[in-house]
């Protein structure tokens, strides 16, 4: 009876992890299209709000760093999107593999807008002085 | 929401029989007749068509205020209507574009036809459907009736404060707007929550999310806008009203308040508001092109792309409706670039379309010649977008005739003539006849040239100097010319929108009866009877592409789900990635609580301009309302 028991606790631990994994797996896809935009508002939000900042402190580092910061999340998503669709070579049935790769490429593609985003955003910074139009 | 039904089946069926217990299907389906039995429906199709037939009732009234504006204009120093009333026409003009006729009709449509182009028997909150509608409808009628009242506001759609202040705005007709646009958004968010639902669950088994339809995927995009954008309109109105009823002090510069903030509440639900209302036209346009070329559409994965795309950019662009408020130049820059930006995700989708049609045997029935005269249109309001996205440029434009030129070139033509193609295109399906063809292309015909001889002359107008928002000009000016073009554009365009009119009057007594599939569409809408059942479908359906209808006429064969109940209402639930079978809901019957929910909700809004005690007892008796209106019952007493 015990040992029933037991086997029974281990095989549901195992249910466990595999659905877990593949909770995990299903949100592999999700990843680009959740930190893609989340990466271009992050750049666009906070160095909009920190240009009086940056004026008052005369400092530009922050900016620089928040879009190498912005940049990096991006990349992070791009990665995922790239093991997303190498997994879904995997994946069967077909159908299945199919709608992972759709979502993993629009993943990827919405990552590399968010990029080009970030960077004409970016390239202001070394044309237009921080302290134009703030009112001192 | 029970488990899956054993006896739940997914068959492959040759000749898909109509079930036995059909009868009772749509017995179980019905919606109550009758007067007192209208203010029960729950079900979408009812639900939809109200939401479209209330915003295209909307859209005539605002038009006729838009004449009004255009024969006030007609000549310099005119009478025809004096200051105060000009501006209350204004903003009654623009409020209820935007809010009553643009977003409710995308709605209305997307209510209608998501779940038929998903295959599911209904939405899957159909009381929270009805509860929307009459909040709209309550809302809507308030509000415009407060031009007849004398309770008008006047100081634009965009309401500026300090303007909009107590201190400059005495009386209650900023309240009305305050407490009816934020009452209504409420619609909009309860209609968004539940298309977001009903798309992710109640997909027919095999309906994966890369098989969706792009029409589907347009509707999704706009709901989530909607979710992120109407609580800034909210919470904006919500303050201003605080500042007015109880003298808060969000607002006023003197107090420590930040009049800017509107503009930034505002605008972060505003300029996003222009795409709520644009996307889902997209998706009407990509249904229509494919339709009427019966080919695939090209580059489905960079359409989706640019649908989410243009969801996302259109929340970074606010900023550029505030470059003459004195924000620093390296902050404008941001959101001038951004503005620039989206104009590559509108181009994806052109190409994707251009690409379709390029070679194809396109059928120039009178859905397509609205979405050809859309491409014209819209492209030319998109070029001018990117002109007014640049700062310097737009100081220069700023405020005058230019801006309203180019934001009608891209709302009328990303909006309107999508609407009126989808008019054409779906009609059979609403009532099962066909729209007269001749009648519909000379109406196409009459508002395409009607709007240009009535927009394109404000271009010039605006880069002559002249100021938007004002009720007349002086001679000397020479803007009478352009101004006199514009208003016998304005009444050409009014012609061509009452043919259209009595095209849909005409047709719904003697038009031609409309075959069940009229255009040959590949997509779920059209596997069905037109008018649609009660129930939607006899048997839902199992899918196995994008388009499903043309695999069923070319095999001869469907796949069907099987074993749901005909007893009470039943649809089913699937997964939100690959939609397979989950589990089975159950829907609920028709009731009027929700009905009596809005109406008290209602009161309790409009009392809110005279006393905050309104706010108190709204709470109570919504809660009453609401009490009743989910009263647990035995399941065998769902239906």
């Amino acid at each position: 009876m015990a040992e029933d028991a037991h086997e029974q606790s281990h095989e549901h631990k195992e249910d466990g992890i595999r659905a877990h994994q593949e909770g995990a797996e299903a949100l592999t896809p999700w990843v680009g299209w959740v930190l893609a935009p989340a990466a271009w508002a992050l750049h666009q939000g906070i160095g909009y709000a920190m240009v009086p900042w940056l004026c008052g402190t005369q400092r530009v580092w922050p900016y620089h760093a928040l879009t190498a910061f912005a940049v990096a999340i991006c990349a992070i998503g791009a990665a995922t999107a790239v093991h997303a669709l190498h997994r879904s070579q995997k994946i069967r049935p077909e159908r299945s593999a199919q709608r992972m790769r759709m979502m993993a490429l629009v993943g990827l593609m919405f990552c590399g807008a968010a990029f080009g985003g970030i960077a004409v955003e970016y390239v202001g910074v070394f044309y237009i002085s921080v302290c134009a139009g703030v009112d001192q | 929401m029970t488990d899956l039904d054993p006896a739940l089946d997914l068959r492959r069926s040759r000749h898909d029989p109509v079930p036995e217990h059909l009868a009772e299907l749509e017995r179980t389906w019905l919606s109550p007749p009758g007067f007192l039995g209208w203010f029960t429906h729950v079900n979408h199709t009812s639900i939809g068509l109200r939401f479209l037939i209330t915003s295209l009732v909307f859209f005539m009234l605002a038009g006729l205020l838009g004449l009004a504006m255009r024969m006030q204009l007609l000549s310099p120093l005119n009478g025809f209507l004096d200051p105060d009333t000009y501006n209350q026409v204004m903003t009654v003009h623009g409020t209820a574009m935007m809010f009553l006729f643009a977003i409710p009709a995308m709605e209305g449509i997307g209510i209608y036809l998501v779940p038929l182009m998903v295959g599911a028997r209904d939405m899957a909150f159909p009381r929270l459907n009805a509860f929307g509608y009459y909040v709209y409808l309550i809302g809507g009628t308030t509000f415009f009736a407060s031009l007849f009242l004398g309770l008008a506001p006047d100081a634009g759609w965009f309401n500026y404060v300090p303007l909009s202040n107590r201190d400059y705005s005495e009386g209650y007709g900023i309240d009305v707007w305050t407490t009816m646009i934020t009452f209504i958004e409420v619609s909009a968010l309860t209609a968004a929550v539940e298309l977001i639902v009903t798309i992710f669950k109640l997909r027919v088994p095999g309906m994966s999310l890369h098989r969706m339809p792009i029409f589907v995927w347009a509707i999704l995009v706009m709901a989530f806008m909607i979710l992120f954008a109407m609580p800034s309109v909210i919470v904006a109105s919500a303050f201003l009203m605080m500042d007015r009823l109880v003298e808060t002090q969000f607002f006023v510069a003197e107090m420590g308040g930040s009049p800017l903030l509107w503009q930034h509440l505002f605008w972060f639900f505003g300029h996003p508001e222009v795409y709520i209302i644009l996307v889902p036209a997209l998706g009407i346009v990509t249904t229509i092109v494919v339709t009427f070329t019966q080919r695939p559409v090209f580059g489905y994965t960079a359409l989706v792309l640019a649908i989410v795309g243009i969801g996302m950019v259109s929340f970074g662009l606010w900023v550029h409706h505030m470059y003459t408020t004195g924000l620093p130049l390296l902050g404008r820059s941001f959101f001038q670039a951004a503005s620039a930006m989206i104009a590559i995700a509108s181009g994806v989708q052109i190409f994707s379309w251009i690409a379709t049609l390029w070679g194809a045997r396109i059928r120039f029935a009178t859905p397509m010649w609205f979405v050809l005269g859309f491409f014209g249109v819209f492209i030319a309001g998109g070029l001018t977008g990117v002109m007014v996205a640049s700062v310097p440029f737009d100081r220069q434009v700023h405020d005058t005739y230019f801006v309203v030129a180019h934001f009608h070139y891209v709302l009328v033509g990303g909006a309107v003539f999508p609407l009126f193609a989808g008019l054409y295109y779906w009609f059979p399906k609403a009532t099962g006849r066909l729209l007269h063809e001749g009648l519909g292309k000379w109406s196409c015909a009459i508002i395409f040239a009607g709007f240009n001889v009535t927009f394109f002359p404000m271009h010039q107008l605006g880069l002559e100097g002249m100021p938007r928002r004002v009720y007349t000009y002086l001679p000397e000016m020479d803007w009478t010319f352009l101004n006199q073009l514009s208003s016998i554009g304005s009444l050409i365009l009014a012609a061509g929108f009452a043919l259209t009119l009595w095209n849909v009057i005409r047709s719904l007594r003697h038009g031609a009866d409309s075959p069940p599939n009229p255009w040959h569409a590949p997509t779920l809408d059209w596997a069905t009877t037109s008018p649609p059942l009660n129930c939607n479908f006899a048997r839902q359906a199992v899918v196995e592409s994008r388009h499903p209808v043309w695999d069923w006429s070319r095999d001869g064969k469907r796949g069907v789900v099987d074993g749901l109940r005909s007893d009470r209402r039943e649809t089913v639930v699937t997964t939100l990635l690959d939609a397979r079978p989950q589990s089975v809901q159950i829907l609920p019957k028709p009731t009027p609580w929700p009905f009596f929910s809005a109406v008290i909700a209602s009161i309790c809004f409009f009392g809110l301009i005279f006393s905050p005690w309104f706010y108190v007892a709204g709470v109570f008796g919504t809660f009453v309302t609401f009490v009743f209106w989910f009263l647990p019952r035995k399941r065998e007493e769902v239906v």
